[in-house]
């Protein structure tokens, strides 16, 4: 799978907001594919960059209102003058999506369309849902209510998932206040280039060190992050094998599909009373060595192959 | 194993039909990957086996003899 739906449920539907008009898109969100920590938050709590520059080119931001009526409106100026609007909903919350009330995560949904009482929604995101359900694609014209109860905020919004919203474009971006209505607006300018701030792990192999380290089925948000991470280096490693064929690659691309299946494996064991530490451990080993492997090859390989990438912001301390 | 595999394909047929060389999501069995992984769990309880913990490694389950042969595997 190497079109918009093989992405995470940010960056599907922000590839496809932002391909209307960079039919580059694609391409570059997969050369810009990382996985970064944050490691100075406290609480327990890590945040993770998965974009090496700001996917949007810092030109979206996020807007709030307390009721669905003063959201609404705005979305409908948003496409009015934009030709699109990305609001922020809950998957709980949709339709197409059989992830229930228990499932509740943020998701950004394209509006392109009003029609007097109806909205056309495009949501590209596909996945297979831990419930046994799953989402797949939807296009179509859903009602004002389908839509206002798609964008009711998740309260309360657990840190992590806050986390999840400040870092979607791979950079912190203000977020508003918890508990409002959420959409985001296309600025006529980028907002000025921002640092990772604090304490962050940017090498893939020291982030996949502490993540082994940390990983514990009791810390089952770590499990969201890391699939996160996995579609994305998936659709990466499938964009690098659709211009030429490696084994290595290949194998990189195998390794990080099978690892959210690996950790549930886990955590499925663990609540069994069956706890794996040696699988997991294998797991991150596995995918260390892979990731060493095809980035030498990347380093030393053909000019299809060259991750032509800005150098990543932020600081490895 | 092939119980489990028409069970979680919610098919009313013979296991015994099932061959090995079927494939675990294909035109007959209908197992996604999440349904993959609850197999594995009640494969472990129902055989009382510890599949091994290089499970995943190096390893693709596509047909119902690779299930058969990580089964095989384990202690």
């Amino acid at each position: 799978m190497t079109g918009a739906e093989g992405l995470s449920c940010y960056t599907a539907n922000l590839a496809v907001y932002l391909s209307r008009t960079e039919p580059d898109t694609l391409d570059r969100i997969a050369r810009g594919v990382r996985l970064a920590v944050r490691t100075d938050l406290g609480d327990d709590l890590l945040a993770f960059s998965h974009h090496r520059t700001p996917v949007d080119g810092g030109r979206l931001a996020y807007r709030g209102a307390g009721d669905a009526d003063a959201a609404l409106e705005a979305v409908a100026a948003e496409v009015d003058r934009s030709g699109g609007c990305l609001v922020v909903a809950s998957t709980g919350n949709l339709d197409w999506s059989s992830a229930g009330h228990e499932g509740q995560a943020p998701h950004f949904l394209l509006v392109d369309e009003r029609r007097g009482d109806e909205w056309r929604v495009v949501d590209r995101f596909t996945a297979l849902l831990p419930s046994g359900g799953g989402q797949e694609p939807f296009t179509g014209w859903i009602s004002t209510a389908a839509l206002a109860r798609a964008m009711t905020p998740i309260v309360p919004l657990p840190p992590e998932q806050r986390l999840r919203n400040e870092l979607a474009f791979g950079f912190p971006r203000p977020v508003p206040l918890d508990g409002d209505y959420q959409w985001l607006e296309l600025a006529a300018e980028p907002a000025p280039e921002v640092e990772l701030e604090g304490e962050w792990l940017i090498e893939t192999d020291a982030v996949l060190e502490l993540l082994g380290e940390l990983w514990s089925p009791a810390r089952l948000w770590l499990l969201d992050d890391l699939w996160a991470a996995a579609q994305h280096h998936v659709f990466r490693y499938d964009r690098l094998l659709a211009a030429e064929e490696h084994p290595v690659l290949d194998d990189a691309r195998r390794t990080w599909r099978d690892l959210p299946m690996a950790l549930r494996f886990a955590v499925d064991s663990a609540a069994r009373g069956r706890h794996r530490p040696t699988l997991v451990a294998n797991t991150f080993d596995a995918l260390r060595r892979r990731e060493r492997d095809a980035a030498s090859l990347l380093q030393e390989g053909e000019p299809a192959w060259n991750d032509r990438s800005r150098t990543p912001s932020g600081t490895s301390r | 194993m092939k119980r489990l595999v028409v069970r979680e394909s919610r098919l009313s047929i013979d296991p015994e039909t099932v061959s090995e060389d079927e494939l675990l999501n294909g035109p007959l069995l209908h197992v996604t990957s999440v349904g993959f992984l609850g197999m594995l769990v009640q494969l472990e309880d129902e055989l009382e086996v510890t599949l091994p913990d290089n499970l995943f490694a190096g390893r693709t389950f596509t047909t119902v003899g690779d299930l058969v042969d990580v089964v095989a595997s384990a202690s």
